[in-house]
């Protein structure tokens, strides 16, 4: 596998940065995956994955059944998991769903600092299953006071945050907040499939150096 | 041309050696948009599930088996009704095997656990193909977060299924038009994704969108030609 440059660009994202990794079909979560797994552990950093709807266990079982090894079974990495039934990795905290989202929303929270007290900062936090949360919620408003907590985020220099969702999945939910969650990040970065694996530009950024930075993640034969 | 851009035209044992390799694979979805693209991997399903003595089990929505079955007929194709195994979802035109009804009703989380139950009965001892029709006339009756949510609750369950693969085949131009079209959420859930188009001439183009024959393959592009590798109009 190939991703040096990948890797520079999650570097040079800052503490409390919230960036937006959006995809079309594709292997691209699998590869996004992996590659969050070996960046935190090469670096020796926490990984905190928000596991809603049971998005994480679709992503290892598809990638096992293409071949691609992805080991979660290590130190310092942490599921909080939202609704679903397939617990994978090491959940620390299972959130129920609730369709309002204020309840969901204050259970979280709870739950949430609770669990990540103790964890060293800056972690990577790495969502997702969001195309399920926003197809879960029951009307706009509460879709509303989902994108304004992931707002009250940004700046939390505990972390750097990757919301990694599906561009076409997101712009056909029934409530549509993909362009609210492009205006809300630090960072929007588009990645597209390719014969080696996926191509990556960063869209927007807050960071003056990452603007229009393109690279290529290559998987090799899933290397 | 890279290597990505090589277009191979396939015959059936290339055919029967692809289903061979995807056959552990979990969930795949075909979207057609071809005229008789569905018709053609219907007859592909049923030929390779005699050749490898693998039972085929549909899952029949709203007649919609009927209605692939009844165009090859027409062209020339016979079956046996015991060559597919059915369970059907509403409708009441029966053909095939049918082992199992199940009743449509608002609450979709209902019919599908009598679904599943249906299915586990169904299920041999060995290695099975399960294939969904019909899923685009379901989601025109029922456009809703709700049921969405079932359906892919379901492809998730199935994806650990170690027994058989799912297969749900699904009319592109008709979901699309749906007012909520829930189809990127099921690409993303399914562990493949495969899109049959028109070429020139009755040819259908194959499109591996989302498919690790790609990497095996070497090529995201097949051809294919229904009248000589299924022999139809003979």
């Amino acid at each position: 596998m190939e991703w040096k440059t990948t890797a520079k660009i999650v570097d040079s994202v800052l503490p409390g940065e919230t960036v937006l990794m959006e995809y079309t079909t594709s292997y691209i979560p699998e590869f996004l995956l992996r590659f969050f797994v070996d960046y935190t552990t090469e670096k020796n950093i926490p990984l905190v994955i928000d596991d809603d709807f049971d998005a994480l266990y679709t992503i290892l079982t598809n990638a096992r059944r293409i071949g691609l090894t992805i080991d979660l079974d290590r130190d310092n990495v942490y599921v909080l998991k939202t609704g679903g039934k397939f617990e994978v990795g090491n959940v620390v905290v299972t959130i129920p769903f609730h369709p309002d989202s204020r309840v969901y929303l204050a259970n979280y929270a709870e739950a949430s600092s609770k669990a990540l007290q103790e964890i060293q900062s800056p972690a990577i936090n790495l969502v997702l299953g969001l195309e399920e949360l926003f197809l879960s919620v029951n009307n706009p408003l509460d879709a509303y006071q989902m994108v304004i907590r992931m707002q009250k985020f940004i700046g939390n220099k505990k972390r750097k945050a990757f919301y990694v969702v599906n561009e076409e999945a997101m712009k056909n939910l029934p409530i549509k907040v993909l362009e609210e969650l492009e205006r809300i990040s630090t960072t929007v970065v588009r990645l597209t499939s390719s014969s080696a694996g996926a191509n990556l530009k960063v869209l927007k950024s807050v960071n003056p150096r990452l603007v229009g930075m393109e690279t290529v993640i290559d998987v090799g034969r899933w290397g | 041309m890279g290597p990505q851009d090589k277009i191979t035209l396939v015959t059936k044992k290339d055919f029967n050696a692809i289903f061979d390799q995807t056959r552990d694979r979990g969930v795949t979805i075909i979207e057609n948009s071809a005229p008789l693209g569905a018709e053609f991997a219907l007859h592909m399903l049923i030929e390779y599930s005699k050749l490898r003595g693998i039972p085929l089990i549909v899952e029949d929505i709203f007649d919609t088996l009927p209605v692939y079955l009844a165009h090859l007929k027409l062209m020339g194709v016979s079956f046996e009704d015991s060559d597919i195994k059915v369970i059907k979802l509403g409708g009441s035109q029966e053909t095939g095997h049918v082992l199992a009804r199940v009743r449509f009703e608002n609450n979709p989380h209902i019919y599908q656990r009598k679904i599943d139950r249906e299915l586990e009965r169904a299920i041999p001892e060995g290695d099975y193909i399960y294939l969904v029709l019909g899923l685009e006339r379901l989601l025109y009756l029922q456009n809703d977060a709700r049921t969405i949510r079932t359906i892919l609750s379901s492809i998730k369950q199935k994806l650990g299924d170690e027994r058989g693969m799912s297969i749900y085949l699904i009319e592109k131009p008709l979901i699309k038009e749906l007012p909520f079209n829930p189809l990127a959420l099921l690409e993303d859930a399914a562990t493949s994704v495969v899109e049959l188009t028109e070429d020139v001439g009755g040819i259908i183009r194959i499109r591996l969108k989302k498919s690790a024959l790609t990497l095996l393959m070497r090529t995201e592009y097949m051809l294919v030609s229904p009248r000589e590798v299924l022999r139809w109009w003979e």
